[in-house]
């Protein structure tokens, strides 16, 4: 699927974003060539400088680093916050169960299988000992998209005599001929390009010391990058997936985390729509089902989010098959209440703009995912907008109104750097200054939110993500629900 | 909880945000994202004279009248006399009658017919020889310049002797 959609729409590509996609190949080769192509068709060549400077010196971002420190709220988007893995897996064993080393064996034959092997062989001109580079599934992926030539067929009710056609027929062998030797020297470029980039971590695989780290990447990559999965490489990543030790992480597992600040690390590893046909029969490509990440028609704004510090996202990813998938994205942001003279009140609101992504995260390890980051970076309530238009959102604000969380109206102001621009968020309507009266669903002040997050907590019997809203909040749960659940508070005291 | 004693420059920090918006949508002319951003911060608009003078030229210039009336109501600033003699220069120039009049309305302040005004007028009548409408279009310019178009013009130009009879 990948390979194809990067082949089909490689074509499209003019010579300077065939330049953006060797830059990014280059410094980033963990970034999928689907990626990298879809990225070079989308981004701007405003938008490209998220590439090249760090997220730190974008300008002002020292400014909005200090009002984070000033309002209390350093804590925010710093990725050492550490969650509670949420599953029922995790909730019941202290260590998630996984395999502790690597299995050289599945995972050469992995390897082999995907990317290709070395083979010794007599050279059959010199007849000397050498080493040949058989490619794989992989390899063959690039080999196929390495964009060769053809030469249309002769027909033969064109030639007026046989002569004629016999002359034709010489020319058309002859530039067959040429056209064969400089098809070769592609594919042969192209596998040897997919052999120099995995070419480290393919020999530590062979030798037996390969990393925990390279291997995780070797085969998460292998499966993320690779064509077909429905034949024998499909077996052999399954294979795989359980040869290498991978976070702890098991499947139905969700391990909430703070976005990277990375767009080679956070425009990929998403749940997409590849394949999926647009109303005029073209591959889409969709970061999300959400117009303002990549694909969307405010896409412009995924960009501008890796500017803004005050701008941050949860993500809350799985593994499937031995692959990360971010199913939700939460995009949120550090508010400020202003009172009806425009003095600010003080108060902090985290504003969780919108949930977006696939419904099979359940909308409760959301909540109360997004409650404990918030109790742990300081901020005094959360308000999570109702005026949302997407499925997964709208399904999350279901699950809101069902809890019976309150709506109200508040009067926020997102505390951006000072260049004084529109931003997109849906609380404010879109492109707008990041300002304004929005209803929403409102939790207002930290008692109230750790009790909300208790409260779904002991519902759910998980007492492990309990015990985190105890250590991020320092707030003990209310002797009510203490009662209506019936948990002894030492559960929650014991490591 | 906003510390107490960092209160104060968060609050000037927020502020200066909103005045920096303020300052893009006037170069842009979007008053209207200037009114609605002051309802929702309730934060004055703070704007440089000089800057509000040169948005009200360029609303002149695109006739945008009633965006210039809710900048001056935003601002408390009326365009000076210098600003709306150079709007109805340019509206002369272009033939504008109706931006003439409107012009008026808004400001109150009548055109200074002096020299430079008066070949602003003698370019608007050449300029609408070309319209259809010319007899219509000069006749107007007539009332409200008091100014008739120059005899080489006439000579030049005698469709325009020919509407203004």
């Amino acid at each position: 699927m990948v390979w194809e959609y990067a082949a089909e729409h490689v074509e499209k590509l003019d010579e300077k974003q065939k330049e953006k996609v060797e830059k990014l190949r280059a410094k980033y080769p963990q970034i999928r060539m689907d990626y990298a192509v879809a990225i070079a068709l989308r981004l701007d060549d405003k938008d490209w400088d998220i590439f090249e400077t760090p997220p730190s010196e974008f300008p002002g971002m020292k400014e909005a680093r200090k009002r984070l420190a000033d309002s209390n709220l350093g804590n925010y988007d710093k990725p050492d916050f550490k969650f509670e893995v949420f599953g029922e897996k995790a909730e019941k064993a202290e260590v998630a169960e996984g395999p502790k080393e690597i299995d050289y064996v599945v995972l050469n034959r992995c390897v082999e299988t995907l990317i290709g092997k070395t083979a010794a062989r007599k050279n059959p001109k010199t007849g000397e000992d050498e080493e040949i580079f058989v490619p794989g599934e992989l390899a063959k992926g690039y080999m196929k998209a390495a964009g060769l030539e053809e030469l249309p067929q002769l027909d033969p009710a064109q030639f007026a005599s046989k002569e004629e056609l016999a002359a034709a027929k010489k020319e058309w062998n002859r530039k067959a001929n040429e056209m064969n030797a400089r098809n070769m020297k592609r594919r042969a470029e192209a596998a040897e390009k997919v052999y120099r980039e995995y070419e480290t971590i393919l020999k530590d695989a062979r030798n037996g010391n390969v990393s925990a780290d390279n291997a995780n990447y070797l085969v998460h990559h292998l499966k993320s990058d690779h064509m077909e999965v429905r034949d024998k490489a499909a077996q052999v990543l399954k294979d795989a997936k359980n040869a290498v030790p991978f976070e702890g992480l098991m499947e139905g597992e969700v391990l909430p985390e703070i976005w990277k600040r990375d767009p080679s690390v956070d425009l990929s590893y998403t749940n997409v729509d590849f394949g999926a046909k647009t109303e005029k029969g073209e591959k889409s490509f969709s970061e999300f089902f959400c117009c303002a990440f990549l694909g969307g028609c405010n896409e412009e704004a995924a960009a501008d989010y890796f500017r803004l510090g005050s701008i941050s996202m949860l993500d809350f990813p799985t593994y499937e098959d031995g692959v990360k998938i971010r199913h939700v994205r939460a995009i949120t942001g550090v508010c400020v209440e202003r009172e009806k003279d425009g003095k600010l009140s003080r108060m902090t609101y985290m504003l969780v703009d919108s949930a977006e992504g696939s419904d099979r995260i359940d909308p409760a390890i959301v909540h109360v995912g997004t409650l404990q980051y918030t109790l742990g970076s300081g901020f005094d309530g959360v308000v999570f907008n109702s005026h949302v238009t997407n499925n997964t959102p709208e399904k999350f604000n279901d699950f809101l109104k069902k809890r019976k969380v309150q709506t109200g109206k508040k009067r926020l102001e997102a505390i951006y750097s000072a260049d004084g621009g529109k931003r997109y968020l849906e609380y404010f309507g879109g492109w707008n200054f990041p300002a304004g009266d929005a209803e929403g669903y409102v939790i207002e002040g930290r008692d109230p939110m750790a009790q909300e997050a208790y409260d779904v907590c002991f519902e759910r019997k998980w007492i492990k993500q309990a015990k985190k809203v105890l250590e991020v909040s320092g707030i003990a749960p209310s002797p009510e629900l203490l009662k209506k659940y019936k948990i002894d508070p030492k559960e929650l005291d014991e490591k | 909880m906003i510390p107490e004693e960092h209160a104060e420059a968060m609050q000037r920090a927020v502020d200066g945000d909103v005045q920096t918006a303020y300052g893009q949508y006037l170069k842009g002319c979007d008053i209207l994202s200037i009114a609605s951003l002051r309802d929702n911060t309730h934060v004055q608009p703070q704007l440089r004279e000089e800057d509000v003078q040169a948005a009200y030229g360029k609303h002149f210039t695109k006739s945008l009248f009633a965006a210039a009336k809710l900048l001056r109501e935003l601002t408390g600033i009326g365009p000076s006399e210098q600003t709306v003699q150079e709007g109805y220069r340019i509206s002369f120039e272009g033939a504008y009658y109706t931006d003439v009049r409107d012009l008026k309305e808004l400001t109150g302040i009548a055109p200074i017919m002096d020299e430079s005004m008066e070949k602003a007028v003698q370019k608007g009548y050449e300029r609408c020889v070309n319209f259809s409408n010319c007899a219509a279009i000069a006749k107007k310019m007539k009332n409200l310049s008091n100014i008739a178009p120059s005899e080489n013009l006439l000579k030049k130009h005698p469709k325009l002797a020919e509407a203004l009879k």
